[in-house]
């Protein structure tokens, strides 16, 4: 049931009315209830790898408070890791891993009898499993208290709005809302629609028309001119934010109004001023996951240099992975992991360099937002191809062979008055300090009104209708 | 039981406010609605949106071609007029299949057309397996022909709802390209006939389209598309229409000698099938391909496996120039396998 689709509203408005009908004390096992039906509209069978998951940690975070010992408590965690990872890396990479080993067993002349395992990939199984694994680690580490309840904690895993495509929660900031959930607030509910239906906007206006050109340039790459092949991925790295930050806000808009408040997870990222801006501006809940469950525990910024380096790698690395099972994925994660690296190597000399020269601050801001984005679209292009082949093909066309630009007008005006609406909203939020809601608000009201309007018309005039799958579910 | 409660708003004022929201927003799109109705009744061109009017404008010429680019592209009217003197319109757009065909025919005989012969070609693929696809593009006429919205509710489940529920929503994906061509005041094609000289700039999308070869793996022949055919020949009957059912040809470059294409290829399934269906329904067909007509394992005619070039366009609007004068003698009465290359 994906998020642009009727079926999912339908779904939403009955469980939506349901939660605010409902007395507060119940309202955990409705949405648990809703939060299964959701996932076992997509497969019903792989329901039980999720209520797996969830047994294993919850069974884990009990165990974890019976025991003090400190080899106990790692063998537990150790538990926990092993069948969480283990069935990502049975349902996810194995395949990967076994064409992968098929590929370099043929390379060195060897035989690999290894069957193939063929699966389909759960949808959500990433994210689930990192939040999962977050509890349970939390809960060693006593930064979190374990969840006596196991309702509570089931619908901690699988809360339907956050469920396939995050944002990956901390159970720290869910859980209380589970156990003692809010009063139904108008406020919330108003805000809270609104927020998805700017998500709804992101998606079906912009991402999905933009998906038209990509996919069509992309699926073809050697058909296509370097500037062709410029302007597609530059669609791409609009593709993707939409899709993602869209389907983020329907996700928060809509647990809003069932009143949970989900973390944030983008924050404009291209108006980000270099890599470790735009970092702490993309996909924010698994950058800070990966920070605190992966990054620090290799040793942060602590250390040496070098060890700093080698930390950023390997966590971009693994980031790159987790996106997905190939190994374009994994030189994805590594360019962000250099550009990270160089980024925080030559952070000294350019700002002395900046300061040296001079220039005024907005100018400044506006070339290294340039040239950042330029590195996330050149990362993008190993994130988007379908190989390394295609990738490379990509960069060197775009830099030799630039040509003439393939123009199909009517995606073109879709996605030039998308993108006019989004970057106008975004720009004005970040004048407004990240929101643009005093401002909405200080407007009169029939302006407002038809400011929604015009929102609402526009998915429905230059919305792509066919209900296309978010990029992130597949994740 | 938890009620709605805000500090600053009272939950029954928000309800209200709801409901004068969403009547707000059904009378704000039923007045778009009929502004954009207003609009697109003077759109003439564009694939998207006016081309179809055009189409309609000019239902009442002798002869009116249906089918795909490989309609559009490749039956010049002004040849069928010189041949026989016949006037006639080329209606074909790029992937008008079956689906889309039948409802252009369903508004132009709502329309009371005049027409004599209506021409329908069809694509190889389209006898194993049809969809609604490009049908979208007829929404605006979803209120004028209820088939439009029944057909529309074959691809999206919610079609129909979607089509009661907004006025709007009738000129989803279409409204851009219609105010793009009603600003560009391009006038209309005379004819609609688009030759093309060189290979078309192809739409980023055409990885998706079906393929020539067809889609179905044992090619068994669409029930679907027999009915489409069916209706479209019948309802032409019954206003005094005639139906030629067309296959263009189709480049086939393994061939068993001679220029002959080998018996197990999907197309001359095809070709058999469409001569079952036009023996059935008692109208004439013309099967233009390597076989009946050896002209057309030229390759020079081709500007790619489908699309005929010019030369290649004007000798295929002869073949059927001519058909059409032998049914205007009343010399078809079943289907035609012509030898003979013009």
């Amino acid at each position: 049931m994906l998020f642009n689709t009727i079926d999912f509203w339908v779904f939403f408005g009955g469980v939506a009315t349901l939660v605010l009908a409902l007395p507060r004390r119940y309202r955990w096992l409705l949405l648990l209830v809703a939060s299964y039906y959701f996932y076992m509209r997509w497969n019903a069978s792989y329901a039980l790898l999720l209520l797996l998951s969830t047994i294993v940690d919850y069974s884990c975070g009990r165990a974890l408070t019976a025991t003090s010992s400190v080899r106990s408590r790692r063998l537990i965690l150790l538990v926990s890791l092993a069948v969480n990872l283990g069935v990502l890396f049975t349902f996810k990479y194995w395949t990967f891993f076994h064409e992968s080993m098929a590929w370099f067993f043929g390379r060195i002349g060897a035989s690999y009898e290894v069957p193939a395992l063929s699966v389909l990939l759960p949808v959500g199984i990433s994210f689930y499993t990192f939040q999962t694994l977050a509890y349970t680690i939390d809960v060693c580490r006593g930064v979190q208290q374990p969840e006596r309840h196991l309702g509570y904690f089931a619908l901690y895993v699988s809360f339907f709005p956050q469920l396939v495509a995050g944002p990956i929660e901390r159970a720290g900031r869910l859980l209380p809302q589970i156990r003692s959930p809010r009063a139904a607030e108008v406020d919330r509910i108003q805000t809270g629609l609104q927020l998805a239906l700017w998500g709804l906007f992101k998606k079906v206006v912009i991402a999905d028309r933009l998906s038209i050109y990509v996919d069509g340039v992309y699926g073809n790459v050697t058909a296509h001119t370097g500037l062709t092949l410029l302007v597609a991925t530059y669609f791409f790295a609009f593709q993707i934010y939409c899709d993602f930050s869209g389907y983020s806000d329907i996700a928060i808009g809509t647990a809003r109004v069932l009143g949970f408040d989900l973390m944030k997870n983008f924050e404009r990222p291209y108006f980000a001023c270099d890599i470790r801006d735009f970092w702490r501006r993309w996909h924010i809940s698994l950058s800070t996951w990966l920070r605190d469950y992966l990054y620090i525990p290799l040793g942060g910024n602590r250390g040496r240099p070098a060890s700093v380096y080698r930390n950023l790698m390997v966590t971009m690395l693994l980031g790159g992975l987790w996106h997905g099972a190939a190994w374009t994925f994994v030189a994805w994660g590594g360019l962000h992991g250099l550009w990270l690296a160089v980024s925080r190597a030559t952070l000294a000399s350019r700002t002395e360099l900046w300061r040296r020269f001079g220039v005024p601050n907005v100018v400044r801001d506006g070339v290294r937002m340039v040239i950042c984005f330029h590195l996330v679209c050149l990362a993008w292009v190993f994130f988007r191809a379908s190989s390394f082949a295609d990738a490379f093909y990509v960069i060197r066309a775009i830099v030799s062979k630039p040509g003439g630009i393939y123009v199909d007008v009517l995606t073109f005006g879709h996605v030039a008055v998308g993108l006019a609406v989004l970057l106008t909203v975004e720009a004005l939020q970040s004048m407004g300090g990240g929101t643009i809601r005093p401002l909405i608000q200080g407007l009169p009201a029939p302006v407002r009104w038809a400011g929604w309007y015009a929102l609402v018309l526009a998915i429905v005039l230059l919305g792509v209708e066919s209900g296309t799958q978010f990029i992130y579910f597949q994740f | 039981m938890s009620t709605p409660s805000n500090g600053t708003e009272n939950p029954l004022r928000f309800v209200l406010t709801a409901v004068i929201f969403v009547g707000g927003l059904f009378l704000v799109d039923r007045g778009v609605a009929t502004l954009l109705d207003f609009a697109f009744s003077f759109t003439t061109t564009g694939e998207g949106s006016g081309q179809a009017n055009s189409a309609l404008a000019n239902r009442d010429r002798d002869v009116v071609f249906f089918g795909s680019s490989r309609a559009r592209q490749q039956f010049d009217p002004q040849v069928v007029h010189d041949e026989i003197g016949l006037s006639a319109y080329n209606a074909g757009a790029n992937g008008q299949g079956l689906y889309y065909a039948r409802l252009l025919e369903r508004l132009m005989l709502g329309r009371g057309s005049s027409a004599r012969y209506f021409v329908l070609q069809v694509d190889e693929q389209e006898v194993f397996g049809v969809t609604p696809a490009r049908v979208g593009f007829l929404r605006p006429f979803a209120r004028e022909e209820p088939l439009v919205g029944r057909v529309w509710a074959e691809a999206d489940p919610y079609g129909l709802v979607k089509l009661r529920a907004s006025g709007t929503y009738r000129y989803n994906s279409v409204f851009l390209s219609m105010m793009w061509n009603l600003l560009r005041h391009r006038e209309a094609d005379e004819d609609g006939f688009v030759p093309r000289d060189a290979p078309a700039r192809e739409n980023v999308q055409v990885a998706a389209e079906p393929s020539p070869r067809g889609t179905g793996s044992a090619h068994l022949p669409s029930h679907e598309s027999r009915e489409l055919i069916q209706e479209f020949v019948l309802d032409a009957r019954r206003s005094g229409i005639r139906t030629l059912l067309v296959s263009a040809p189709t480049f086939v470059e393994a061939t068993t000698g001679d220029g002959v294409p080998p018996e197990s290829l999907p197309e001359r399934e095809a070709w058999a099938t469409l001569a079952e269906w036009a023996r059935d329904l008692d109208i004439p067909y013309l099967s233009i391909n390597q076989v009946t007509y050896p002209v057309f394992a030229r390759q020079d005619l081709y500007l790619d496996s489908v699309h005929l070039n010019v030369e290649g366009a004007e000798i295929l609007s002869r073949i059927v120039a001519r058909e059409l004068a032998a049914m205007e003698a009343g010399e078809r009465a079943a289907p035609a396998q012509p030898q003979e290359t013009p």
